[in-house]
C-alpha cells in the first residue's frame, strides 16, 4: 500500500468513526447535521464540506450554474400512494360506458400485476363517480373533487402521460426522490442542497414536512430515508420540521439553560473540538463545530418561521381553515410559503393516504378535500407576493391507478390497484406554461399515446429550471459518478415557456 | 481501369506533402549550412533534393490519376496540375545544379531554389482550394442570418440554404462539384448531377434522391453527408423531409406551408433569442471571480445568472442591515446587475437613488420595504424593467401612473399597497402589455368553517360528564344539540361548560362571519353506572386482536377504525360467546355492544346477538335476542354501537353470545372466506 492509500484510508476510518459518533446522537444529531448554511464551509481536497466560519464562504459544489435558472426554489407537494389521475385530473368518459366490461387484454398488453390483484379473475373497467367540467382559458377538464384546483387551472401545467418503472410503493417513491428504485441515493433536496448550497444561513436547504390524508389514515408510513442524503455529506440530509411543540427535534435548550449559558458553552465545546481537530485533522470535526452554531441559529429562526400566529384570516380563508391545525396539509402548505418567503431552497410536503385499493370513491373524497384548498392556495398566495415567478411547486404521486376495479364493485363503490403505466402531475411557476395541458392517455385511461414523461424526464426538467445541467450534475462515489437521472432523462422543453 | 486509376490516385493526400515538407526542411539545412560553414551539409542537402525529387514525381502522378475522377472544377484543375508539372521538373533541375560544380551553373542555384519555393507555394495553395474550398482560408464574413419570428423567415433562403452551406457546399460548390452536383442555388439544385435530377428523380416526393441518399445507412458509400464528414443533426433532416413534402418551394415563407406539429418545436428553435436578457448578456463585460468573493465578503449574496452568463442577481431579501457603501460597491458592475432583490429589507426611499446606476435592471423586488411614493423618479429610469415587485408597500397611485415610460414591464404586484382599482385600471391604460398579478376576489370566498372540537375526557361515564366545545378560530359561535337533531344558528349557542346527565349524543356547528359554517361534528358519550367485576371469554380471540383480555369489553374505551390499537377484540371464523359478572346484583334493560367493519379487511359486523342472564353464573335464560342480518355490499370502514332493548331482568351475570357471519358474503371479493367480527365494547343499562 502507497503511502497516498494509506492517508486515503485513514480518512476514510476518520469518517467512518464520525459518522458512528453522530449515530450515536440520535435522528436529531443527525438532522441537525444538514442545516448548515453554505456559507460556513468550503469545499475539501476529498470534495466534502469543510467548516470555514469565514463569512461567505462557497455556496454549494457549484460554482456557478450551467445556464441561467428559471427559479430559485422547488415545492415539492408529494402525494403518496398514488393519487388517482381518472377520478382527478384524466376524464374517460369509455369507462362509464363500458363500466363492469374486462379490461381488453390488447390493452393491457402484458402489463405486471401487484400482488394485490394478481389473483383477480377479471379486471371489470370502472370510470369516475365524480363528474368532471371544463374549467378556465381552454376549457381543461378538472373533477368536482377539486373546485379550488379547477379555478386555478390557468396557472398550472398539467401533464397527463407521466409514467414509472416501479408499481409497489416504497421503490415507486424512492425512484421518484433519488431517481433509482433501490434505497441508497441522495434525495432530489440533497443534490440541490450539495450543488446549490443555501440561501438562508440561518435555514437549512432542504425541509420536510409530512401530513397524514384522511382517505386513508393509517396508509403506508414514509421512511426517513426518502429525504436522506445517501452517499453526500450528511449535512444535505432534509430536516423533518414537525407539528408539535419542538418542530425541530432536540433543537430546543434543556429547562434552565440560559442564553449566556448556551453561548459560553458552546465556545467551550467548539475550544475542545478544535483541540480534537488540530490532533486529528478530521474535517467532521468542524462540520460538527459549525452545526452547533447553525443549531443555535435556528433556535429563534425556526420558531419564526413555525409561528403562524401572525397569519391574518384572510390567509386561513386561502388555505381552508384546517390550516389552522397543525400537521394537516393545509397548515403544512401555509408553512411551506413561509418558507419559501425566507428562501428555502427545497421545501417537499408528503400527504400520505392515496392508496385507495378499495371504497375509493368515499375515501377519495375525503383525501381530494385535504389538498385541493390548500394546494391551490399556495399558488395563489405565491402569485399575489410575486413568489411564483422565481418558485415551481409541483403537485403528484409515485404512479397513477389502474382503469379496472381492485375489489369490490357496485354502483356506489370499487377499488383501484397501483398503475405505473399513467399517471397525471401538476407544475406550476416559474418557466412552466401556465394553462397546459400535456400529454394524453388513450381513451381507456391505460396507456399512454403521445407526449410520455419519464419520471428522469421530470426530474431533467426540474433540475434545468434551477440552472442545472442534469448531465453535468454529478458527484463520483465507489468509482463511479451518479446523477439523479442516472443514465436517463430528457428535458421537456414542450412545457417550458 | 480507369477505377484502378481513381483508387491509386487516393493516394495522392498521402504523397503531397511529403515534397512539400522536404523542399522546406532542404532550403533551411541550406541556410544552416552555410551560417556555420558547414561543407559536410552539402552531400545531405543533395541526398534530399533528390528524395523531394521522387516524391514530387510520384505526387504529379497520383495526382493526375485522381483528376479522372469526376466532380472537380476543370480550371481550378488546369492550375494545379500544371503548377505541380513546373514544380516537379524544377525541382529535378535543382537537384541536378546542386551536384554540378561548374561554377556558372552553381550562380544559379539560390535563384532556382526560390523559384521551387514560390511554385510549391502555388501548387500547394491551388490544391487547398480545391479539397477544402475557395473560402476556407479566408473566410469571408458571411452575414449572420438572424431568425426572430420563424412564421415569417424565408424557408429556402433562411432555413434550408443554410444547412446546405452548412453540411453540403464543401464539395457540391461550383470549384468541386462531386458527382457533378451544385448545390449553391435553386437552379442548380433544380439541375440535379450527374445521377440525375436531385429533387424529383423517383415519383413521390419522399422519393426523391436528395432525401433517398440522406436516408441511406451511414455505412452506404452513397450516404449522404459522407461518412467522415459532419453529419446532419435530426432537426435538419426534419427540416429538410418537411421541405420536401412541401414540393420544395424556393420562395414560399414558413407560414405559407403546412405545418404539422412535430415541426413547430423544430422550428421555433430556429428562433434567435432577441429577448433583453439575451441582448445584454452579450453585451456584458466579465465579472472577475475574486470581485465576486469580496461583494460576498462583504455581506452582500451574489452571482453570475450561469458560468457563461456573466449578468449578475443580486439577493438582499431580508437584510434589515443593507448600507448606502454596500451599494455603492456594486456600482463597478452596475450594466451587469439585471436582478436585484431587496424585499423584507431595510430598504428605504433614500437608499434607492444608490440603485440609480443599475440602468439595466429587469427585475426589481421591493416587496414589504419602507419604501414610498418617493421612489417613482428613479423607477422610471429603469426602462428595461420587465417585473417590478411592490407589495405590502404604501406605494399610492401617483407612483404608479408615473411608470408610462416603463414600456416593457411585463409583471407588477401591487398586493396590498394603497394602489385603488381605478389606479390599476388606469396603469393599464398606460401599459396595455402589463399583467397586473392578482387575484380574483372571489376565489377563496366560500372557504367552510373548520367543525369544533367537542372535548372530554372520557366517552363513558357513571353519574354527569362535563364537555367543553372549542374551535380554532377567534370570533366564532358555535351552536349545539343533545337530542341528536341537526344543529343550526338557532340551536343553543355554546357559553359555558355543557353538563350530561344521560346518554347523548351532542352535535355542533361553528358559525363565523364571512365564512361559511362548519360541517356538523358529532360525538355521543354513554351513561353506564352498572359496575363489573370481571369477563369470562368462552372463545378465544385471536392472538394478534386479544386486547386485555375480557377487559376489553369493559374498559369504557372505544377502539379506533385503526383495529390494531389493542382496544379491539378479534375473532376469525367463530362467534364470540362471554359471562359478564356483576359488581351486585343490578337490574338491566339495554345492552349496547360496539362493533366495527372493514369489508376489504375481512372484518364484518356480526350477524345477531343474544343475552342471556343468571343469578348464579350456571343457569342462563334467554332475555332477548336481535338479528341484524348479512351487511350489504358495501366496502367501508366504519364503528357503530347496536343496542337492544329488552324488559327489565334482575341479574348477577349476563351471558352474551355475539354471532360472526363466519364467512365472507356472496358479495364479498374473497365469498366463503374465513371472516372476522371486532367487539370493543359491552354497555349494560
Amino acid at each position: 500500500m502507497s503511502e497516498k492509500k494509506i492517508v486515503e484510508e485513514r480518512s476514510l476510518i476518520l469518517n467512518r468513526r464520525s459518522f458512528l459518533g453522530k449515530a450515536a446522537m440520535g435522528v436529531g444529531g443527525i438532522g441537525l447535521a444538514s442545516l448548515i448554511g453554505n456559507n460556513l464551509f468550503r469545499k475539501g481536497s476529498n470534495g466534502l464540506y469543510t467548516a470555514d466560519s469565514g463569512a461567505g464562504g462557497v455556496k454549494g459544489v457549484l460554482d456557478s450554474l450551467h445556464h441561467p435558472s428559471k427559479i430559485k426554489r422547488v415545492i415539492y407537494l408529494f402525494q403518496s400512494g398514488g393519487p388517482s389521475q381518472l377520478e382527478l385530473f384524466d376524464y374517460k368518459p369509455l369507462l362509464n360506458q363500458r363500466r363492469g366490461e374486462d379490461l381488453p387484454e390488447s390493452i393491457r398488453n402484458g402489463q405486471r400485476l401487484t400482488g394485490m390483484t394478481s389473483g383477480q379473475d377479471r379486471f371489470p373497467l370502472v370510470g369516475s363517480n365524480f363528474g368532471f367540467q371544463r374549467h378556465g382559458k381552454n376549457g381543461t377538464y378538472v373533477s368536482d373533487l377539486l373546485p379550488y384546483t379547477a379555478k386555478m387551472v390557468d396557472d398550472i401545467c398539467i401533464i397527463k402521460s407521466m409514467y414509472t418503472e416501479a408499481i409497489n410503493h416504497d421503490p415507486a417513491v424512492t425512484f421518484f426522490q433519488t431517481g433509482s428504485q433501490q434505497p441508497g441515493r441522495p434525495s432530489i433536496g440533497s443534490w440541490l442542497s450539495y450543488g446549490l448550497g443555501s440561501e438562508n444561513e440561518n435555514l437549512p436547504a432542504f425541509t420536510v414536512l409530512l401530513s397524514r390524508g384522511s382517505g386513508r389514515p393509517n396508509g403506508q408510513p414514509l421512511y426517513t430515508r426518502l429525504w436522506g442524503n445517501g452517499f453526500l455529506h450528511s449535512l444535505h440530509q432534509g430536516v423533518q420540521f414537525r407539528a408539535a411543540k419542538d418542530p425541530v427535534l432536540y433543537l430546543n435548550d434543556p429547562k434552565g439553560t440560559t442564553a449566556d449559558v448556551k453561548r459560553s458553552m458552546l465556545d467551550k465545546l467548539a475550544e475542545l473540538n478544535d483541540q480534537h481537530y488540530q490532533e486529528s485533522g478530521d474535517p467532521e470535526i468542524q462540520s460538527r463545530i459549525a452545526q452547533y452554531e447553525m443549531a443555535y441559529r435556528m433556535q429563534t429562526s425556526v420558531p419564526d418561521v413555525m409561528n403562524t400566529d401572525g397569519e391574518p384570516d384572510y390567509i386561513y380563508k386561502m388555505y381552508g381553515s384546517d390550516a389552522k391545525i397543525p400537521g394537516t396539509f393545509a397548515a403544512n402548505c401555509l408553512l411551506a410559503r413561509r418558507l419559501a418567503e425566507k428562501d428555502v431552497r427545497f421545501i417537499q410536503l408528503y400527504h400520505m393516504g392515496w392508496d385507495q385499493h378499495d371504497n375509493l370513491p368515499g375515501a377519495i373524497q375525503k383525501q381530494a378535500k385535504d389538498v385541493d384548498q390548500a394546494s391551490a392556495a399556495l399558488v395563489a398566495d405565491l402569485k399575489q407576493r410575486g413568489l411564483l415567478e422565481d418558485t415551481l411547486v409541483i403537485w403528484g404521486g409515485e404512479f397513477g391507478r389502474t382503469n379496472y376495479s381492485q375489489g369490490l364493485l357496485t354502483d356506489t363503490t370499487y377499488g383501484r390497484d397501483h398503475h405505473p403505466r399513467c399517471f397525471t402531475m401538476w407544475m406550476a411557476g416559474g418557466g412552466i406554461k401556465p394553462g397546459m395541458v400535456y400529454g394524453e392517455t388513450d381513451e381507456f385511461g391505460y396507456n399512454i399515446v403521445k407526449n410520455p414523461v419519464h419520471v428522469h424526464d421530470f426530474q431533467a426538467t426540474m433540475l434545468h429550471q434551477l440552472g442545472i445541467n442534469h448531465e453535468k450534475f454529478t458527484y463520483k462515489y465507489q468509482g463511479r459518478r451518479f446523477r439523479l437521472t442516472d443514465v436517463e432523462g430528457k428535458v421537456i422543453n414542450d412545457i417550458l415557456a | 481501369m480507369i477505377q484502378l486509376g481513381i483508387q491509386i490516385g487516393h493516394l495522392h493526400p498521402l504523397f503531397v506533402h511529403l515534397p512539400i515538407g522536404i523542399i522546406l526542411l532542404t532550403f533551411l539545412l541550406e541556410v544552416y549550412s552555410r551560417f556555420i560553414a558547414k561543407k559536410s551539409f552539402d552531400e545531405v542537402i543533395e541526398f534530399t533534393l533528390l528524395v523531394a525529387g521522387v516524391t514530387a514525381i510520384l505526387s504529379l502522378g497520383t495526382g493526375w490519376l485522381l483528376s479522372e475522377e469526376s466532380g472537380y472544377d476543370e480550371d481550378a484543375i488546369f492550375l494545379h496540375r500544371w503548377m505541380a508539372v513546373a514544380f516537379t521538373i524544377t525541382t529535378i533541375l535543382l537537384y541536378l545544379v546542386k551536384r554540378s560544380k561548374r561554377n556558372g551553373v552553381n550562380k544559379t542555384y539560390i535563384p532556382l531554389f526560390l523559384v521551387v519555393l514560390g511554385l510549391i507555394s502555388l501548387t500547394g495553395h491551388f490544391g487547398g482550394n480545391m479539397t477544402h474550398g475557395e473560402d476556407y482560408l479566408f473566410v469571408e464574413e458571411k452575414e449572420e442570418i438572424v431568425i426572430t419570428n420563424v412564421q415569417e423567415a424565408q424557408v429556402y433562403a433562411q432555413i434550408i440554404q443554410p444547412i446546405l452551406d452548412d453540411k453540403c457546399m464543401s464539395c457540391h460548390n461550383a470549384s468541386k462539384a462531386k458527382g457533378g452536383l451544385v448545390m449553391s442555388s435553386p437552379n442548380e439544385m433544380i439541375k440535379g448531377g450527374d445521377n440525375g435530377r436531385l429533387l424529383d428523380t423517383l415519383s413521390g416526393s419522399t422519393g426523391s434522391l436528395f432525401l433517398e441518399r440522406v436516408h441511406l445507412p451511414i455505412e452506404n458509400e452513397d450516404h449522404m453527408p459522407p461518412k467522415g464528414k459532419v453529419q446532419l443533426t435530426d432537426n435538419e433532416k426534419a427540416l429538410l423531409e418537411w421541405w420536401m413534402e412541401n414540393n420544395h418551394c424556393f420562395d414560399c415563407r414558413v407560414m405559407e406551408l403546412s405545418t404539422e406539429e412535430r415541426m413547430a418545436a423544430v422550428l421555433t428553435s430556429l428562433e434567435q433569442d432577441t429577448s433583453t436578457i439575451a441582448v445584454l448578456s452579450k453585451e456584458a463585460k466579465e465579472v472577475p471571480k475574486d470581485w465576486l468573493q469580496g461583494m460576498r465578503n462583504a455581506g452582500i449574496p451574489i452571482q453570475t445568472l450561469s458560468g457563461k452568463n456573466q449578468l449578475l442577481a443580486v439577493n438582499l431579501a431580508g437584510i434589515d442591515s443593507i448600507t448606502k457603501d454596500q451599494l455603492k460597491a456594486l456600482e463597478e458592475y452596475a450594466p451587469n446587475i439585471v436582478e436585484i432583490d431587496l424585499g423584507f429589507s431595510n430598504f428605504n426611499d433614500e437608499l434607492m437613488s444608490y440603485i440609480r446606476p443599475f440602468r439595466n435592471l429587469l427585475k426589481l423586488k421591493l416587496q414589504n420595504t419602507k419604501v414610498t411614493d418617493a421612489i417613482g423618479k428613479y423607477l422610471v429610469d429603469f426602462e428595461l424593467l420587465e417585473s417590478l415587485n411592490l407589495y405590502g408597500t404604501s406605494v399610492t397611485d401617483k407612483l404608479i401612473q408615473e411608470l408610462k415610460r416603463n414600456k416593457k414591464l411585463q409583471n407588477i404586484y401591487l398586493w396590498k399597497t394603497d394602489v385603488t382599482d381605478d389606479g390599476l385600471v388606469q396603469l393599464q391604460r398606460n401599459l396595455p402589455n402589463l399583467t397586473i398579478q392578482q387575484l380574483e376576489a372571489d376565489l377563496f370566498e366560500a372557504t367552510v368553517l373548520d367543525p369544533p372540537t367537542i372535548l372530554s375526557d372520557a366517552s363513558f361515564f357513571s353519574d354527569s360528564l362535563v364537555l367543553t366545545i372549542e374551535n380554532l378560530f377567534e370570533g366564532t359561535d358555535i351552536y349545539y344539540t343533545l337530542d341528536g337533531s341537526v344543529p343550526n344558528s338557532s340551536s343553543t349557542k355554546y357559553e359555558a361548560n355543557i353538563i350530561l346527565n344521560n346518554t347523548a349524543s351532542v352535535k355542533a356547528i361553528a358559525v363565523k362571519k364571512d365564512w361559511e359554517p362548519s360541517f356538523v361534528t358529532e360525538r355521543t358519550f354513554i351513561k353506564n353506572n352498572i359496575a363489573y367485576t370481571d369477563v369470562n371469554l368462552l372463545t378465544t380471540p385471536n392472538e394478534k386482536y386479544k386486547g386485555q383480555k375480557g377487559k376489553t369489553l369493559i374498559d369504557q374505551k372505544r377502539g379506533s377504525i385503526n383495529f390494531v390499537d389493542g382496544n379491539w377484540l378479534g375473532f376469525e371464523g367463530k362467534h364470540l360467546n362471554a359471562i359478564i359478572e356483576l359488581k351486585e346484583k343490578n337490574t338491566i334493560s339495554k345492552v349496547s355492544i360496539g362493533a366495527l367493519s372493514a369489508p376489504a379487511s375481512w372484518i364484518f359486523y356480526p350477524t345477531a346477538f343474544v343475552i342471556s342472564s343468571s343469578n348464579d353464573g350456571v343457569n342462563f335464560k334467554e332475555i332477548g335476542r336481535k338479528d341484524m342480518g348479512i351487511e350489504s355490499p358495501n366496502a367501508e370502514v366504519k364503528l357503530a354501537f347496536f343496542d337492544m332493548e329488552f324488559t327489565p331482568t334482575d341479574a348477577k351475570y349476563v351471558k352474551l353470545q355475539i354471532q360472526s357471519p363466519l364467512k365472507n358474503p356472496d358479495w364479498h371479493t374473497n365469498p366463503g372466506g374465513k371472516s372476522w367480527i371486532f367487539i370493543d365494547e359491552v354497555v349494560l343499562n
